[in-house]
């Protein structure tokens, strides 16, 4: 008997599950389904499923139908029952989206990954290396326009750059040339690529401060072997350093060593103390307005003032960014902010000249002292950082401590455009489910462009994070970007494009115009939550 | 060539049976609900109905009943297919009036063997 093509059953069923999914996602609150639909609904794909041998299916279906009941009598309401099949839902899209063997094949990045920025304006080239990097299992930020990948470079951070020598605008030299001083301070590896492949071109770039030079066309094997080398190098760099390069202070990870023992230390003795987190007011203008090199030279003597000023037993770190992390052993609350408001008014004073002109720089204090045996060293950390936040919401150049209260969090708003229901469902609890320190996420759902483009959200003055479905019946996604990207408000927008795998000209075009970034479909939901949380982490 | 009805309403579960039984060169007819299949039933008869337990229109009992009943044609075998595989659901579809019980879920080989074991069953006591 010929059973080669159950291929075909199994598609037919999913299309068929799919179509009934969509139907009743689409209803409205105000209509019911009654149990005895959904009943029989899974009952008759159960029996299907494990005919079809679909293991997973028939699992979810037959957990789901302990739940349903044929004479219950009972009445569905459309989203009780798109919570209730949520299961089945993921289960649906992931069949669609990939084969069984391409899940298992693909390594799922999590937030630890290591980050690689590629700026390269071939964006065949720019697809092709991010789509095989991925497959190694880390992230891929791109970017194909050199200014706003100048500005990515420094916000993000990333553990290692691909730079395309040949740019439009800007090319890769003079880009090496911008990022040189953070370069100095900082260990992340650059690797050129070029077309241009002579000895002369080598030598300049390695001079300006490459770390490998790869001629294109590249050979896929080697190019892969380089750059598990070089993230290697960079995370056995990272592991072995304590002092912060760039502003001669203790770093993050010598923080979370000794954190620890001060809270050892309080259970023995008793003797309370305080922690502050520390941040630079509006370092992202003076970073705009003054470049990057000044920007740097701000946060190198904002670190040294302080470590100036402090007493010995007394610790800075600096915890990421512009943001630092001051122990202060034996101190109250009191002691603490009286502390802290003495350095903002000293550091306030402090005068910055940067070509003829002066400006002055300002910061904002959180406190929490540990005063309880009960507290850990990440609990007061976030004391400390919500106490901050509340500093920056009121006024900034301030300290505040608001031990036990609640801070009010900014709200942003975050919206999906995509046509299928399916993907729209994932996505809104794939949402609902994140957790970003100080945002209130306020998500919501579109089935087209134009009811997007329509409503008074669209226009608001507001942090909005937006995903958008490149491919769209009604208006492509690509007339949406473009119409978000000239209203007045667009600078409020960070875009997320969802694009077919083989859609390079759409990914160009998305670029071009200015999304962020972009993820080809079909993606894993996991991976997508973890990029959307680094985005959102940035976007605070 | 024998004939056979396949009465279920799951739309891929019974275009995988037709395949697989026209594949075996069998001449088969399809219901997709009750209605459909007693329709069918009053219009030919068949060496062997096949008939899924739950569906909408009458239930696979209901058919039978009919069939006892002669409200429908006689037929050849009837084969029940259920995802009710309690050894009591068996026996009662059985002493219903069904000559053979199928669980569901089921591997299509292993219904290919079964309806062949019934057709020659059936035969052998014919002659």
């Amino acid at each position: 008997m010929k059973l080669v093509h159950m291929e075909k059953y199994k598609n037919s069923l999913f299309g068929n599950i799919k179509n009934k999914l969509s139907e009743w996602l689409e209803l409205e609150d105000v209509q019911t389904i009654p149990d005895q639909e959904v009943f029989r609904f899974l009952h008759s794909i159960k029996g299907t499923a494990g005919t079809l041998q679909l293991c997973g299916l028939m699992a979810i279906t037959e957990q789901l139908l302990e739940e349903t009941d044929e004479e219950s009598g009972r009445l569905w309401i459309p989203s009780e029952l798109r919570n209730f099949l949520f299961d089945l839902i993921e289960h649906t899209y992931e069949y669609e989206h990939f084969d069984e063997v391409e899940i298992k094949g693909k390594p799922v990045r999590d937030s630890q990954a290591p980050l690689i920025q590629i700026i390269d304006d071939d964006i065949s080239m720019l697809i092709l290396l991010k789509d095989l990097l991925e497959e190694q299992g880390w992230m891929v930020i791109t970017n194909a326009d050199p200014v706003k990948a100048t500005n990515q470079y420094f916000e993000m951070q990333p553990d290692c750059l691909i730079l395309d020598i040949q740019l439009p605008a800007k090319d890769g030299f003079q880009i090496l040339q911008d990022i040189h001083l953070h370069n100095e301070k900082y260990f992340i590896p650059k690797i050129m690529i070029s077309i241009q492949n002579d000895k002369h071109t080598r030598i300049k770039a390695f001079k300006m401060g490459a770390d490998d030079f790869i001629g294109k066309p590249i050979d896929v094997d080697e190019f892969i072997v380089k750059m598990e080398r070089h993230l290697q190098r960079k995370r056995i760099f990272d592991q072995s350093v304590l002092i912060d390069e760039m502003t001669q202070v203790y770093n993050r990870r010598f923080l979370d060593e000794t954190l620890p023992r001060y809270f050892n230390d309080y259970k023995r003795s008793g003797q309370h103390f305080s922690i502050s987190i520390i941040d630079i007011d509006h370092f992202k203008r003076v970073n705009d307005r003054y470049g990057h090199v000044v920007g740097d030279f701000v946060l190198a003597e904002f670190a040294q003032f302080i470590k100036g000023q402090i007493r010995s037993s007394d610790l800075i770190c600096r915890y990421g960014g512009e943001e630092f992390v001051l122990i202060l052993p034996d101190t109250s609350n009191e002691q603490a902010k009286h502390k802290l408001t003495g350095l903002i008014k000293a550091f306030s004073a402090k005068e910055f000249t940067h070509e003829g002109q002066s400006f002055s720089v300002t910061f904002s204090a959180g406190v929490f002292t540990v005063e309880n045996e009960h507290v850990t060293p990440k609990e007061a950390l976030e004391e400390a950082d919500t106490s901050l936040y509340e500093a920056k919401r009121t006024g900034r150049a301030k300290v505040e401590s608001m031990q036990r209260t609640r801070s009010t969090k900014k709200t942003l708003n975050v919206s999906v455009i995509d046509d299928d229901i399916i993907i729209r469902t994932i996505l809104t609890k794939a949402l609902r489910s994140l957790q970003v320190p100080h945002l209130d996420l306020d998500i919501a759902v579109y089935e087209d462009g134009p009811s997007f483009l329509n409503s008074d959200r669209a226009r608001e003055e507001l942090g909005h994070f937006l995903i958008l479905d490149g491919v769209m019946p009604i208006m492509d996604g690509i007339e949406v970007l473009q119409k978000v990207k000239q209203g007045s408000n667009a600078d409020y927008y960070t875009v997320l494009m969802l694009t077919g795998r083989k859609s390079t000209d759409d990914i160009a075009k998305a670029l071009t115009l200015g999304a962020d970034d972009y993820v080809t479909k079909p993606f894993n939901i996991m991976e997508l939550k973890t990029r959307i949380e680094r985005l959102l982490t940035k976007l605070i | 060539m024998k004939r056979i009805l396949l009465a279920e309403d799951e739309e891929v579960l019974r275009m995988l049976v037709v395949d697989t039984l026209e594949d075996e060169a069998y001449e088969v007819d399809e219901a997709a609900d009750g209605l459909e299949a007693v329709q069918l039933l009053n219009s030919r008869t068949y060496d062997l109905v096949i008939l899924d337990y739950m569906m909408p229109g009458y239930t696979g009992l209901e058919i039978i009943e009919k069939i006892q009943s002669s409200e429908i044609k006689a037929q050849g075998k009837i084969l029940m297919l259920s995802a009710k595989s309690q050894q009591f659901e068996q026996e009662r579809i059985l002493e219903a009036g069904a000559d053979y019980f199928m669980a569901k879920p089921f591997s299509p080989l292993k219904l290919i063997e079964k309806i062949e074991v019934i057709l020659h069953e059936a035969e052998s006591i014919h002659y």
